[in-house]
């Protein structure tokens, strides 16, 4: 029971996100259209569905708040009450809220009872004056602000009810359900809502234009209500209002669930206490005596009272952390079709399986065609099964996106600059691991060109642009990867200032003429980025280098392109998935290797006479009169090859980030789909190398990491910092 | 409305265009036929009837074309039984369903 129950909790925990980024979605849509009924309507419906199912699940706490946020919804879906910018700030206060009431029903982290009680008062006074009715019910509710204990006699609601339009065409008729609802309490007062029924001539008789007003007496549970009325609840609205008393008490074996999921957290004195073997003063006097391992390693003089205040820190800090990854979404919600299909690839796979364990049994030599022809269709079972998989796991990346209009509007508000955010390409599709750690990335990028990109309106007016600074989002797929470009017309990055600073720094000499992706790469470093001077004077820096390190932990690659005075674009590369690649598998002496296919653009076998050698470039081939450097690729890996002559080895043509460079290798073995191992945690990381995989005979291979061989072969070693 | 239902509604509306009486179940599977005779029968002006007493079942879809057509002012709705008064009060449709 408690494990299903857990289950069913963390579905709430996931649906509650949800409709808690359609309430702050909608509420900042509802800023620029405050008029747009639907949009309300549709916060309205999330909310209210956080709501039913809080209360269902007994988080009381949850519910009330999320019922005070409902009220002042309704008041403006009723038109009782206008959405004014202080009233949809505060309710984007009551969505933040909302979501730390459900955090800490989650994980059971503290929170802050003032900034709920205030922020419910606020609610509350803020629907109250123009609505006599809702007033009514505040009042009611303030005045027994906690009390759910008065459930055990009769309530009565009052229900709202709009069908949604296909309520009848599905074989559902309200008939039917005013009379189960008849059949667990006493309806009355039900009342007809015409008003969007149209004319005879303009109406369609399958569609339902009817909404009801009603009010229900019943001792039974709200839930039970919800679920008589459940098919209105999709598309249509819903509200059940309790018109005596506030809430339900959660049904009581969930409640018995619930504490005995607590009990076994118990620690020995609770148990002991419980067990009534000693007394609670008893164990208080106990516990008292004990002391801390720090006091006493201070006491023994191993370590001072400081170093101990530090080591505490860091255990905050890390149990933070922790509460921080257990707070992850992990599961993923798939369309059905896609399993279905899935289903149906596995029925095929079982089919071709047990085509060939017959065909294995009595197997003859005159069978070879048949058999072959079996492990063509197994192996395209199995393709297709694997391609199905990885789509499961894609998910748009508007999901990124999606905290980023908040958090420019509070950027805007707290700078003082007009800032547009102007997101695209959210359609586009990146594994959902991908996606989950690009999020904070992101942030952070937008962060940096709202609060250093842009300048302040003034300054933006003197230099003849618009005083609306503006900062752009794009996702698209380039290749094999997806491209997400985080752009701002802010003043751009200062070349000079930057070359200064890391002069100062010592991180290049006064001789070296570093190129502009040199310069721009010094604002990633760690030290250089967090000193304030520079990022005072750069108007970029604090945190960057963990975006680099963020990006490159997924294989991504982050490049930035900028103008002085026009602004500046950080363009972020990212694998699709990171789990399986398409590759070609090539031979360097005794060695294979696997170059992934997506940055191959030809291959090619030379010409002696097409091998010039320059002198500070090295070796170059004239591929149709573009010079193009040659990397021996049994230099960088210090191998033995079959071939020490271009003319007679294979040249593969590759090209990474605009850059093309020819790989020469022995022989070209052929293409395959190879499942990537990776170095770090299987070994350590090999600069060259992306990772390894597991031939089909057996061996391993390396994945060759074609921007990593280019910067071994360029600088001796990567110039990534 | 099953088939000799609607040629006996034919016969009906043949004898005085003002009229409808339909025959048979008035449900979902119906309306969009009921709404083509309702809107023929809207085509004459003054005062037009229907009569509810042949028929058989009724349902939400049905009434909520008949409040509909009651808009018009002008329909005089006889033979309601009361079955059907009975799903009208239920559904909070307090007015009486003729003019």
């Amino acid at each position: 029971m408690s494990s299903e129950f857990e289950q069913f909790q963390d579905a709430f925990f996931e649906e509650a996100a949800q409709h808690l980024a359609i309430v702050e979605e909608g509420l900042l849509e509802l800023e620029q259209h405050p008029e747009d009924l639907d949009l309300l309507n549709k916060i309205f419906r999330s909310a209210h569905s956080i709501k039913g199912t809080a209360s269902m699940f007994g988080f009381s706490a949850v519910a009330q708040f999320t019922h005070k946020m409902e009220t002042l919804l309704d008041s403006l879906r009723n038109g009782r009450k206008a959405v004014s910018p202080s009233i949809s700030d505060l309710l984007l206060k009551a969505a933040d809220c909302l979501q730390m009431l459900i955090q800490s029903t989650k994980t059971g982290a503290g929170i802050d009872e003032e900034i709920v009680r205030r922020l419910a008062q606020e609610l509350a006074s803020s629907s109250a004056p123009d609505s006599q009715a809702s007033a009514v019910n505040m009042t009611r509710e303030s005045a027994q602000p906690v009390s759910d204990e008065n459930c055990d006699g009769a309530q009565t609601y009052v229900i709202k009810w709009t069908p949604p339009d296909w309520l009848l065409q599905r074989g559902h008729d309200p008939l039917q359900t005013f009379k189960e609802l008849n059949s667990i309490g006493v309806l009355t007062g039900v009342t007809l809502d015409m008003s969007r029924l149209p004319d005879l001539d303009l109406i369609d008789p399958e569609t339902c234009y009817l909404s009801w007003t009603m009010q229900l007496t019943t001792n039974k549970d709200r839930r039970v209500i919800e679920s008589i009325l459940e098919c209105g609840c999709e598309d249509g609205i819903l509200s059940i209002e309790p018109v005596k008393a506030v809430g339900k008490e959660p049904n009581e074996q969930m409640k018995a669930a619930v504490l005995s999921e607590e009990r076994a957290h118990m620690q020995l004195g609770q148990i002991l206490v419980e067990d009534g073997l000693v007394s609670l003063g008893q164990l208080d006097s106990a516990l008292g005596q004990q002391k801390r391992v720090g006091e006493i390693l201070v006491e023994q003089k191993v370590v001072t009272q400081q170093q101990v205040e530090q080591a505490l820190q860091k255990q905050r800090q890390q149990e933070s952390a922790a509460q921080g990854k257990k707070t992850d979404a992990t599961s993923i919600r798939v369309d059905t079709a896609k399993i279905d299909s899935l289903i149906n690839l596995v029925g095929e796979l079982v089919i071709t399986q047990s085509m060939l364990r017959d065909l294995g049994t009595r197997f003859e030599m005159r069978q070879l065609p048949v058999l072959l022809e079996r492990m063509v269709e197994l192996e395209r079972n199995t393709r297709e099964i694997q391609e199905r998989i990885m789509s499961i796991r894609m998910v748009p990346i508007g999901t990124a996106f999606a905290k980023l209009p908040r958090l420019v509007r509070d950027l805007s508000a707290k700078t003082g600059k007009k800032i547009r955010l102007i997101l695209s390409g959210e359609e586009t599709e990146l594994d959902k691991t991908v996606i989950e750690s690009i999020g904070d990335p992101l942030i952070h990028l937008v962060r940096n060109s709202a609060d250093h990109g842009l300048e302040p309106p003034d300054e933006r007016l003197d230099n003849n642009k618009q005083e609306v600074g503006t900062i752009r989002l794009n996702a698209f797929h380039e290749g094999g990867n997806i491209c997400i470009t985080v752009g701002d017309d802010g003043r751009g990055l200062d070349r000079d200032k930057i070359l200064a600073k890391a002069n100062e720094h010592g991180l290049i000499s006064g001789n070296d003429k570093p190129t502009d992706d040199q310069i721009w790469a010094l604002i990633f470093r760690p030290g250089f980025s967090t000193a304030e001077k520079v990022t005072d004077l750069s108007g970029r820096g604090v945190g960057m280098d963990v975006v680099k390190r963020n990006i490159e932990s997924l294989g991504g690659t982050v490049r930035i392109k900028t103008t002085q005075g026009k602004g500046t674009t950080f363009i972020l590369k990212l694998p699709l998935t990171l789990a399986i690649i398409d590759g070609m598998t090539v031979r360097v002496g005794h060695e294979t290797y696997i170059v992934p296919l997506l940055s191959i653009l030809e291959s090619i076998q030379p010409r002696a006479e097409l091998i010039k050698t320059l002198v500070g470039k090295g070796e170059l081939i004239n591929v149709r009169n573009t010079y193009i450097p040659i990397v021996r690729l049994y230099e960088v890996f210090e191998s033995k090859p079959q071939y020490t002559n271009p003319s007679e080895a294979t040249l593969l043509i590759l090209e990474t980030e605009g850059e093309r460079v020819a790989i020469m290798v022995d022989e070209i073995l052929g293409q395959q789909q190879v499942v990537i191992k990776s170095m770090e945690q299987n070994f350590r990381k090999v600069e060259g190398i992306a990772g390894a995989t597991i031939l089909g005979d057996g061996r391993v291979a390396f994945i060759v990491d074609v921007r990593g061989v280019l910067e071994i072969v360029r600088h001796g070693s990567p110039i990534a910092v | 409305m099953t088939e000799p239902a609607a040629s006996q509604t034919q016969r009906a509306e043949d004898q005085n265009p003002r009229h409808l009486t339909p025959k048979g179940d008035l449900t979902i599977f119906e309306v969009t036929e009921f709404k083509e005779a309702l809107v023929k029968l809207f085509a004459h002006d003054g005062l037009v009837s229907l009569s509810l007493s042949d028929v058989d079942r009724v349902d939400t879809a049905a009434i909520q074309l008949m409040l509909s057509a009651r808009k018009r002012g002008r329909l005089v709705v006889t033979g309601i039984s009361d079955d059907l008064q009975a799903k009208l009060n239920q559904l909070g449709f307090a007015d009486p369903l003729s003019e």
